[in-house]
């Protein structure tokens, strides 16, 4: 059943977006309108015209609202009618401008919503309002829009970061794997949170690194075994306004191997170990929950282990019965929580050349690449990828999997 | 790389398949109820080391039945001169030493009852279908299944079982022609259980002994196998100081020489007590020694710890000529070929003189030591004999009484006299049970007087035996110095109606030049013309050996027809037109005559 | 490990898989030679204990699928 069109968009529903105009932001607007008007391309001029700085054209603010409209309200399915537009204030280059949309009235009948527009900057100044009319496409092509429950897609400019970004929180980010999945959605636009638990600078780097290629990350210290949920969400709430569109979740740490036998292994070492891995999904979870319903879209991947097939590797039992806990939580997370929008998928290599498995042999990592198929181990870059895939609108119906990394070295099923 | 290493043997073993890419080796196929893979290579090259080179090849793992009854395998396609069964007790009765302990004595015992049943169809089995050599593995007690330290305390002991176990196999070896045992345990023993077992390569790949018994296992199959397939070295020819005594008889005087008593003496002692002992198991002894012949004669008489006496020797040489010319005279006396000679001399200059002067002689390597020497003379590989026949054991006494004969020979003026004088009387007939083996032995190894080659399986021979389109004949000699045993085979096959072809002539070379041959073929001529016959044909196949019968067939009357491209030449005998060729008369009777076949 | 002494592996290992002189190095695994397999895997166990007097147990021979592995192995066993 679907909702009726009152019930999905009620009168005061009100869709937020922000946005930072930058002088390239400007300058791209010229390059394709042909409109150089040196108020909008020189500073000194603007300011021999008594403005600030560079004028935005006006018209910039209504491609955002293009967006608001497009993605959010009424989202996929709209069909803009009209539009009647009153400018108030200019907008200047740097500035982050918030536009809100409201619903003003519902027609069922025409399938039509009328919708209160306004934009302010970052000092509260309000710069423009509008009205617009925008039609909802007919039943059959809604339910095809809205089934498939994907973000919008993501024509940005590399560079720039708005609060139309997902963004996704990545626990054990500061690890190999962790940031090799940070910076390969990075690449693809989302804005990442990377949280780590001790190491900071791995994470900062990490960050760096995201930021030289043009994308936008933060990082956050994120003690996955104690923090609270408010707290988490607390700490999200408190990162800038590209950061807060919340979509997405990686589990990707877990708590150092330390290869006891089963009667070495105390209740501690094993709960550090559970805690690392169900835990952080817990809690990830339960911090991003509201927020990907809101947005009816997101996704949740967490990073297993080969080793929950067959027989497990001697002397990792904290190790791969965290893992299957964590398979255990992903698995009914799909089941119960994936009617919001939301996948939960795990990818399970198995052993990937990175610092987590420093004390293994160098013996037993020489056999485990001659014994693959592809005669190599997994690299961090080889799950990143598979984690940039579950992200895409493309994968919106794995659901409850847990994908197999190993080359062919271990098969499932 | 040291070359005792494992890897350069694997090498030289390929090389040497390489080598002998293009040649038709004799094969030896392998079958283990273990892995025996790693052998291989080691087989290939103790065999060419050997002097016999060999076609190693590892059979199906523990498919013994199956390879005998598939008919249809490649095995059967392949050059088959000698099959190894090798069955070990862990693999085929894991269980046995609880059975011991569990059901006594008495349930091994009917294990072993079992075991033996399946080796003895297996044996018949594989006898029916080919002609190759045997060899079947003994059994050695489990290597690793513990068992009571006390156990040969006990009268029925797993030990002693398994030792009444070889015994048996050993006489159900000798009821098959050309089926030996092969001494396993005694090899076992002799190497030791631990150097023999390496529990990791058993567990890891089932094999059944260490890499450390590669080398002697290989060096003992290869021996064992050679010797069967080969003609072995008849006479041992001696030096005499150094050799057979300690010191130099013509410098230290017949007290001065070391033989008998403490060391050194006793171990000349030994060397001449295994002289004797294979003297008794036919071997003949002879002396080449540059030495002074009456001081020789006079210390075997004289020395009183002196075991070997002059009578035991077939021909003594004593003089100062070179060794290359003492040895083929004493060939000559014995009417034997050098390639039946072995040479023993302690000093590495005449060994070396001999070797390049009459390469058929078989040289001893003796090692520096002389308490090494014994070692080198009982393992030293032409010595082998797989089975002694009383033949075997009259044998040095055959040759003393041929000795004889040549003598007299000089004595008498016409080969006519001479022939008279040995007073032969011969015995002929078709081959039954009591003759198949002899028959089966000659017709594998007789080279020289050999007209066609052909060497048959027993089952062959059994076939032809019972065929009314074929016969087996042979002759039996024995004249006034003695018996001379069963010599001379004649094969014929009724190739179309009444025209006969002679498949197998040939004769034991120690009584050529006596006429047999002609007597013989007289009375297989007869005997084909009492059955109807018209014509018979004669064949000759070249061989590097057999040049002395090529013209055989014309001297005995036979018209020449055809000269085949491979070599081989035809002949014919239109009975109708012949006269009976000379008939020596001795022979007397025929025994057992084929009534059903010739006289019906 | 020295070079005489890598050289003397690769040279072993040429010599039970059958392969060219000069075709086993560093880089070379049980891809590149088309007799790696079991029995030989046994040969070579054979001869390395031979060579080297070292003694291997199962799970070093199973391990043996590339030549740096042999090396490692032989390596964690002293020889230099």
């Amino acid at each position: 059943m679907t909702a009726s069109l009152a019930d999905r968009f009620p009168v005061g529903h009100t869709e937020t977006l922000t946005h930072r105009v930058s002088e390239a932001v400007i300058d791209r607007f010229e390059a394709f309108s042909g409109d150089n008007n040196p108020l909008h391309m020189n500073t000194e001029y603007a300011r021999s015209k008594g403005y600030s700085d560079r004028v935005a054209h006006g018209v910039t603010s209504l491609a955002w609202l293009s967006a608001l409209i497009g993605t959010r309200l009424p989202g996929y399915g709209a069909l803009w009618r009209s539009l009647r537009v009153d400018w108030l204030q200019p907008v200047f280059a740097g500035d982050e401008v918030t536009l809100s949309a409201r619903v003003e009235a519902v027609s069922a009948e025409h399938r039509m919503l009328t919708l209160a527009v306004s934009a302010s900057n970052q000092a509260g100044i309000t710069l423009l309002r509008a009205t617009a009319e925008v039609s909802v496409l007919d039943e059959q092509a809604r339910v095809s829009a809205s089934s498939v429950s994907t973000r919008p897609d993501r024509s940005r400019t590399a560079g720039q970061h708005t609060e139309t970004q997902e963004t996704i929180l990545v626990l054990g980010g500061s690890g190999a794997i962790g940031s090799a999945i940070a910076e390969q959605l990075a690449g693809q636009g989302f804005s990442i949170v990377i949280g780590y638990h001790a190491n900071e600078d791995k994470a900062n780097q990490a960050c760096e690194r995201i930021a030289h290629n043009k994308g936008n990350a933060r990082s956050l210290r994120v003690d996955v075994a104690k923090m609270s949920v408010e707290d988490l969400q607390n700490q999200l709430d408190e990162l800038p306004a590209e950061f807060q569109r919340r979509a997405g979740l990686v589990v990707a740490g877990s708590s150092p191997l330390l290869f006891h036998a089963p009667e070495q292994i105390s209740f501690e070492e094993m709960e550090t170990m559970w805690r690392s891995n169900v835990r952080a999904l817990w809690l990830g979870y339960h911090a991003l929950r509201e927020r990907m319903t809101e947005n009816g879209w997101g996704r949740v991947v967490a990073l297993g282990t080969s080793a929950l097939v067959g027989t497990p590797p001697a002397r990792n039992a904290a190790y791969v019965s965290a893992k299957s806990g964590l398979w255990g939580l992903v698995k009914s997370l799909a089941l119960e929580a994936a009617n919001d929008g939301t996948t939960f998928n795990m990818i399970s290599p198995n052993m990937v050349e990175t610092d987590y498995v420093r004390h293994v042999p160098k013996r037993v990592k020489m056999v485990e690449a001659s014994k693959n198929p592809r005669r190599r181990l997994a690299q961090p870059e080889d799950v990143a990828s598979l984690a940039a895939y579950l992200f895409s609108r493309e994968a919106d119906f794995i659901n409850g999997c847990n994908l197999p990394l190993t080359g062919g070295g271990v098969m499932f099923g | 790389m040291d070359s005792d290493n494992h890897a350069t043997i694997i090498q030289k073993a390929r090389a040497y398949e390489n080598e002998y890419s293009g040649t038709a080796l004799p094969e030896l196929m392998l079958l283990s109820s273990n892995t025996v893979d790693s052998l291989a290579p080691y087989l290939l090259l103790e065999s060419v080391e050997q002097g016999y080179p060999l076609k190693p090849w590892v059979g199906p793992f523990n498919q013994f039945e199956q390879v005998l009854y598939d008919t249809g395998s490649a095995v059967w396609q392949k050059n088959l001169h000698g099959i190894w069964l090798h069955l070990r007790l862990e693999d085929v009765y894991p269980d046995l030493v609880e059975a011991y302990y569990r059901e006594g004595p008495g349930a091994v015992r009917s294990t072993f009852d079992e075991l033996l049943d399946r080796l003895d169809a297996l044996i018949t089995g594989f006898r029916e279908r080919t002609s190759a050599t045997l060899l079947v593995s003994n059994f050695h007690s489990p290597l690793r299944l513990s068992f009571n330290i006390f156990d040969a305390n006990q009268d029925q002991g797993l030990v002693y079982l398994i030792s009444e176990l070889n015994r048996r196999l050993a006489s159900l070896c000798t009821r098959s022609a050309d089926t030996h045992v092969f001494d396993l345990a005694g090899l076992v023993e002799r190497l030791g259980r631990e150097a023999w077992d390496d529990p990791r390569l058993y567990y890891m790949a089932r094999m059944g002994f260490s890499q450390r018994v590669l080398r002697p296992l290989a060096n003992r199959l290869v021996r064992s196998f050679a010797a069967a397939r080969r003609t072995s070295a008849k006479v041992l020819v001696f030096d005499l100081d150094n050799t057979l005594w300690g010191g130099v008889l013509g410098d230290d005087g017949i007290e001065g020489i070391k033989i008998g008593g403490d060391y050194p003496g006793n171990i000349f002692a030994d060397i001449q007590r295994a002289a004797l002992a294979l003297r008794a198991q036919g071997y003949l002894l002879a002396i080449a020694s540059k030495n002074d012949r009456e001081l020789v004669l006079q210390a075997f008489q004289e020395h009183p710890d002196m075991l070997l006496k002059e009578d035991d020797f077939s021909s003594i040489h004593c003089h100062w000529e070179p060794k290359t010319i003492s040895l083929p005279h004493i060939a000559d006396e014995l009417n034997l070929g050098l390639d039946s000679f072995v040479f023993i001399d302690d000093n590495p200059v005449e060994r070396n003189m001999v070797r390049s002067a009459l390469p058929d002689v078989r040289v001893m390597e003796l090692p520096p030591e002389p308490w090494n020497y014994l070692a080198a003379l009982l393992n030293f590989p032409g010595l082998d004999r797989p089975r002694l026949s009383s033949e075997d054991l009259q044998r040095a006494d055959m040759y003393q009484q041929e000795a004889k004969r040549t003598r007299t020979r000089s004595q008498v003026s016409s080969m006519e006299e001479f022939l008279s004088g040995l007073e032969m009387k011969a015995t002929v007939g078709t081959m039954n049970r009591t003759t198949e083996e002899r028959i089966f032995q000659l017709i594998n190894k007789t080279n020289q007087f050999n007209l066609t080659t052909r060497r048959h399986s027993l089952d062959t021979l059994r076939r032809f035996a019972q065929q009314d389109s074929a016969e087996v004949f042979w002759l039996r000699l024995v004249d006034r110095f003695g018996e001379l045993g069963l010599i001379a085979v004649g094969i014929v096959i009724e190739e179309q109606p009444q025209i006969w072809g002679i498949d197998t002539f040939l004769m034991s070379c120690r009584v050529m030049n006596r006429e047999i041959e002609s007597s013989f073929l007289a009375y297989v001529t007869s005997q084909l013309r009492n059955r109807g016959a018209k014509e018979l044909r004669g064949y000759y196949s070249p061989t590097k050996r057999n040049h002395i019968v090529r013209d055989f067939y014309s001297e005995q009357g036979f018209d020449a027809v055809e000269n085949r491209a491979s070599g081989e030449r035809v002949f014919r005998l239109v009975l109708a037109e012949t006269q009976v060729p000379v008939w020596a008369g001795f022979i007397e009777q025929t025994t057992r005559p084929n009534v059903r076949k010739f006289h019906a | 490990m020295n070079d005489a002494t890598q050289k003397q592996v690769f040279s072993l290992m040429e010599s039970v898989f059958g392969a060219p002189d000069g075709t086993v190095n560093l880089e070379t695994t049980h891809d590149d030679v088309e007799n790696w397999d079991s029995l030989n895997i046994i040969n070579l166990m054979m001869s390395l204990e031979g060579a080297f007097g070292v003694s291997l147990d199962a799970e070093e021979a199973e391990q043996m699928l590339s030549t740096a592995l042999v090396i490692d192995i032989l390596e964690s066993k002293g020889v230099e």
